[in-house]
């Protein structure tokens, strides 16, 4: 039953605030938004005592769709728990921020109530026993984005990266329907548990082509869920939303729902596709590592850097490293996390700047934030003891049998550190461009980014030393010659990209200018202007402006005839006879017709 | 239970209509004449559920079945009864019709709403008629009441338009009464249910089944027969457009099932393939043409197509699963359009007209307008939690099962729908507020509200509609169902 309430109490949150919203208040709303999340993480956190006698939970609140196994019904084994906690744990704390963060104004209602529904609905990707329902999550998920990404609707740039966030989303999702189509169709079910089954059970190999399909086609949609390459597009213009928003995109929900799939359906998916998804994850975190070293916005840096950490977690979970795809999420929801409320502190503060060639100096005027964002940064640097350190090795270690990918965590590894650096410094240290007015944070912001801090900086310990379990076995240590290197590359980036930027170095200038290339991406999204968006547009107004009206002429023109053969046998007849009888005389005709031909 | 409403019968659908039509048209009830009709609606809707609560005699039969035989030597009768199909979509209709007349609230006049309840009567007529000639004729009973209702109270272009719509389908009824005719004369019965035991040879249920279907492809309106729509849904009246693209266009869909399906399977499983690639590329092609119009009705329009589309595709893809999908999906459409219909009405009473602006702002304002057309819209595009979902699920996946390309070319829809849904939202409701607009009133929100709240409890629950036909778990065609 307390599984049950996990998507329920948030679900109720956000109709609760739909409905009432109007007239509690900001703070009020804002306060029964958290409150719900917060019931959720209560309850969740309550089920660690059960979950340790049975390993497998299940619960049903009735029967959904006609097609078999497409219940409403829920099962919490594996990771699910750990997810779970941190889904919402992390959420609370986010909407917890909001009350502080959010300016006034009627929005609150349509915020919070968003938010609840955002958190119902990615419990619903971690606990759902079947892939419609998953689905459900993962497209309400896409939904919940949109209306968050859109929020200040007053700002046609918001609202345009709200569009582009669902539509590009929306690829994947029908890339997931066909994937979800083609299991119902050779397994007879959608239940996760009786697919596991069947794709151990050495069917024919029809049935693993088929699976085959399928899995590629799941992948597609967790690609475009998570922000990988090619279908990250979405995820750099998400930063228009709110920055809190960005933090529950970013680190507890969404993106990282690509990582829950391949953990959830490892068993189910291909070994050639998994393997795929690890491949993609590399070139994403490398790629995306490359283009955060360019950004000159204080959020992109990390929007970007979400990619390239997120393709981390693919490399893991595609090589069957379950416990440190989990591994690495959950720190990096803890450390991310930090980084954006770091960060909207930091906007908040400055009246909304996030220029990074505007800001500087803050380090001594925003102390705390500046040590809460130092200790997010070093988990970005994965520089110990900081979380981001141990879920790396974790990940390091499942990659040793494959150079190449190696060979890319640990560059990938040694660029982050150095952007992680480079935006500390340039924040909190350099000296600033211009003197500011400087808000402090209210406590109701302050004690979320504290309790997240503490997480990102001790939670990897503790589940290194085996202190908290993740419901999953870790498979195994890390050497310690890869905990060196992979260490010491990572002080040895975080060093320089302080040294270069703690007094603008010309050499720093001069790096700005080669990097500056890669500040767009590398032009993926004008490439798919051309590609895709061009002619999505010319084939619509081709079909309008083109078929559309032909079609109208041809029937307009037949029109024209009849009624005028119609007035030729008015005249004949002298009486008010209508088409309506000449083209039963046409029926007539096919009539007889028909019967000649019998 | 089924005691209690076993003196409901499927007569009483059509007749309870025509008393409140004759009482509109004949007595002076003034503004009272509204009501009426609204009743109207609502005891049709009522009567629907009261006879799915009664099971028939015999199992799959027909519920509230009545049958009188007038011309033996013809073998005509009066013969009624509704199945599973009809009965969802006579509840939706009567739903619709309540809320129309509603709406209808600008419109004075009792003619009006006499004509209102006329067509309500003849779509429940073709939902229960069970023999051919009388099918045929509330066919043809519902373009009446309807021509008038678009002839005398439609916007600038209604005259063209509704001569258009009425050569256009009185075409396709003249097939299907030659069809009929043919049928019934050499089976010597027009008795639907005796019919579905009559052997025919697959030359001749094919060519039956393209002579149905030329008046329902029509009526749906299936791609490419639907020059007529966008025309009409632009010069009609508001409630008479969500009506029309609720209730109407519903009465082909369950044409095709009942009479196409049910009576010639072979032939249109012969005919499928052609069909189902006929569907597919309507459903897309509505969605892309509908991703360029500058007019909220025309948008809609395409959409609506779009989407009947995609109900005809369930049908055609001929399994018991793909019938089930269809329903849902016309149940769903039925709700969405009429819900977007309404909210495009209150748009325009706030914008002075249809004109789909950029950055109009209007979310600034009229923040409860933004919401309930964003869960409209949600639904039109398929979002889980809404019936939208549950149909074009259901369909595309049991297109699917048996055509494989065809169902995954359909699937890519959703993504096109994204872009006009979310469209239609971001021109309307984003931007700097350029004015001040008032919000949804109580009333209005009367009005929508109770169609959003339905949209999402049978997204939910969408049992409460597929449990009335029978599903099947794998691809069993329609007519072994039988």
């Amino acid at each position: 039953m307390t599984l049950l309430l996990l998507p329920l109490l948030p679900l109720g949150g956000a109709v609760l605030i739909a409905l009432a919203g109007g007239r509690l208040g900001r703070r009020t709303t804002g306060a029964v938004g958290t409150l719900a999340i917060a019931l959720a993480f209560g309850a969740a956190l309550s089920m660690v005592g059960s979950i340790a006698d049975r390993p497998r939970l299940e619960a049903q609140l009735g029967p959904w769709l006609p097609i078999p196994g497409a219940d409403l019904s829920f099962v919490l084994e594996g990771a699910g728990l750990a997810l779970a906690l941190m889904v919402t744990g992390v959420s609370a704390l986010i909407a917890l921020y909001s009350i502080g963060y959010l300016p006034h104004g009627p929005g609150a209602q349509r915020y919070f109530a968003a938010l609840d529904l955002f958190v119902a609905a990615m419990l619903l990707i971690v606990l759902a026993d079947n892939l419609v329902l998953l689905f459900a999550g993962w497209e309400l998920v896409g939904l919940c984005s949109y209306l968050l990404i859109g929020h200040e609707r007053e700002r046609p740039i918001a609202a345009d990266a709200a569009v582009k966030a669902f539509v590009v989303n929306r690829i994947g999702d029908a890339a997931f329907l066909i994937g979800i189509f083609i299991f119902a169709a050779t397994a007879s079910t959608v239940n996760i548990g009786e697919l596991r089954a069947a794709a151990t059970l050495h069917l024919g190999p029809d049935t693993g082509t088929a699976f085959l399909v399928a899995s590629a086609l799941l992948l597609v949609g967790a690609l475009a869920k998570s922000a990988q390459l090619p279908l990250h597009v979405w995820l750099p213009d998400a930063m228009e939303g709110p920055t809190p928003v960005s933090a529950l995109i970013h680190a507890a929900t969404m993106v990282t729902a690509g990582v829950v799939l391949l953990i959830r359906l490892r068993a189910i998916l291909s070994p050639e596709v998994l393997f795929a998804a690890s491949v993609i994850g590399a070139a994403t975190a490398l790629f995306a590592a490359l283009v955060a070293l360019a950004q000159r916005d204080l959020k992109r840096v990390l929007a970007w850097s979400t990619i390239s950490q997120v393709g981390l977690m693919f490399v893991a979970a595609g090589l069957g490293a379950v416990f440190a795809a989990l591994f690495h999420l959950l720190s990096h929801a803890f450390f991310k996390a930090t980084l954006f409320l770091g960060a909207g502190a930091v906007i908040h503060a400055t009246g909304g700047e996030q220029d990074l060639a505007r800001l500087g100096g803050l380090g001594r005027r925003l102390r705390w934030t500046a040590v809460t964002f130092a200790v997010g940064a070093l988990g970005l640097a994965a520089i110990p003891p900081a979380s981001g350190f141990f879920s790396k090795e974790a990940i390091a270690v499942a990659t040793i049998d494959q150079p190449l990918l190696l060979a890319a965590l640990l560059l990938t590894s040694a660029l982050s550190a150095f952007y992680a650096a480079r935006l500390f410094t340039l924040v909190f240290l350099a000296p600033a461009a211009a003197a500011q007015e400087v808000h402090r944070p209210p406590a109701v912001m302050v004690v979320p980014l504290t309790l997240l801090a503490v997480l990102a900086l001790g939670f990897g310990a503790l589940v290194s030393a085996q202190v908290v379990p993740l419901g999953l076995g870790r498979e195994s240590e890390t050497p310690e010659w890869l905990l060196f290197t992979s260490g010491a590359l990572a002080l040895a980036g975080a060093l320089l990209g302080w040294l270069l930027y703690r007094r603008g170095l010309p050499g720093a200038a001069a790096l700005e200018r080669v990097t500056g290339r890669a500040a767009d991406g590398f032009g993926v999204d004008r490439l798919y202007g051309v590609a895709f968006l061009r002619p999505f547009i010319r084939v619509a107004r081709e079909l309008d402006r083109g078929a559309e009206r032909a079609n109208e002429r041809v029937v307009d023109g037949v029109a024209r005839l009849v009624v005028r053969g119609g007035a030729m046998v008015r005249r004949i007849q002298g009486g008010p006879v209508r088409g309506y009888e000449a083209l039963l005389l046409t029926g007539a005709v096919i009539l007889l017709a028909f019967w000649s031909l019998r | 239970m089924s005691s209690l409403f076993s003196f409901v019968g499927a007569s009483d659908l059509v007749v309870v209509p025509l008393i409140a039509a004759a009482a509109c048209a004949l007595l002076p009830l003034g503004g009272l004449a509204r009501w009426v009709a609204v009743a109207s609606g609502i005891i049709g809707a009522g009567l629907a559920i009261a006879l799915a609560a009664v099971s028939p005699p015999v199992p799959g039969g027909l519920h509230g079945e009545d049958q009188l035989v007038w011309a033996p030597s013809l073998g005509a009768g009066y013969h009624v009864g509704a199945d599973g199909f009809g009965l969802a979509l006579l509840a939706l209709g009567g739903v619709l019709f309540a809320i129309g007349a509603l709406a209808s609230g600008t419109i004075r006049g009792r003619g009006y709403f006499a004509l209102w309840c006329a067509l309500q009567a003849a779509v429940a007529g073709v939902f229960v008629a069970q023999d051919l000639l009388l099918f045929f004729v509330f066919w043809e009973a519902m373009l009446l009441p309807l021509a008038l209702l678009l002839w005398q109270w439609g916007g600038e272009d209604r005259r063209t338009a509704t001569l258009r719509f009425l050569l256009y389908t009185m075409s396709g009824s003249a097939l299907l009464l030659a069809g009929i005719l043919a049928l019934g004369v050499g089976a010597r019965t027009f008795d639907i249910v005796a019919l579905q035991d009559h052997p025919l040879g697959a030359g001749t249920q094919v060519g039956l089944a393209l002579l149905f279907l030329a008046a329902f492809a029509v009526k749906l309106p299936l791609f490419p027969f639907h020059a007529w729509l966008p025309r009409i849904y632009v010069a009609a009246p508001i409630p008479v457009a969500l009506v029309l693209s609720g209730i109407v266009a519903k009465t082909a869909a369950y044409g095709i099932i009942r009479l196409c399906v049910g009576l010639f399977p072979l032939g249109m499983e012969l005919l499928a393939p052609g069909l189902v690639a006929l569907a597919v590329v309507g459903t897309l092609y509505a969605a892309f043409v509908a991703t360029q119009q500058d007019d909220t009705r025309r948008l809609i329009a395409y959409s609506s197509l779009s989407h009947l589309n995609l109900i005809g595709l369930g049908i055609f893809a001929g399994t018991a699963a793909g019938a089930q999908g269809a329903l849902v999906a016309s149940v769903s459409h039925g709700l969405i359009v009429a819900a977007l219909f309404l909210l495009a009405g209150m748009l325009a009473a706030r914008t002075g007209g249809f004109a789909l602006g950029h950055d109009r702002g209007l979310g600034a304002t009229a923040p409860v307008l933004a919401a309930c057309f964003t869960l409209a819209i949600a639904g039109a595009i398929g979002v889980p939690g809404t019936i939208g979902f549950a149909g074009e699920f259901l369909v595309l996946a049991a297109t699917f099962a048996r055509y494989p390309v065809a169902g995954a070319l359909a699937t890519t829809v959703v993504v096109v729908a994204a872009v006009y849904g979310l469209g239609l939202l971001r021109r309307t409701f984003a931007g700097p507020p350029v004015r001040r607009v008032a919000d949804l009133s109580w009333r209005e929100r009367g009005l929508v509200i109770p169609l959003l709240v339905l949209i999402v409890v049978l997204g939910i629950a969408p049992g409460l509609v597929s449990d009335l036909v029978p599903g099947g778990g794998g691809p069993v065609p329609a007519a072994e169902m039988r």
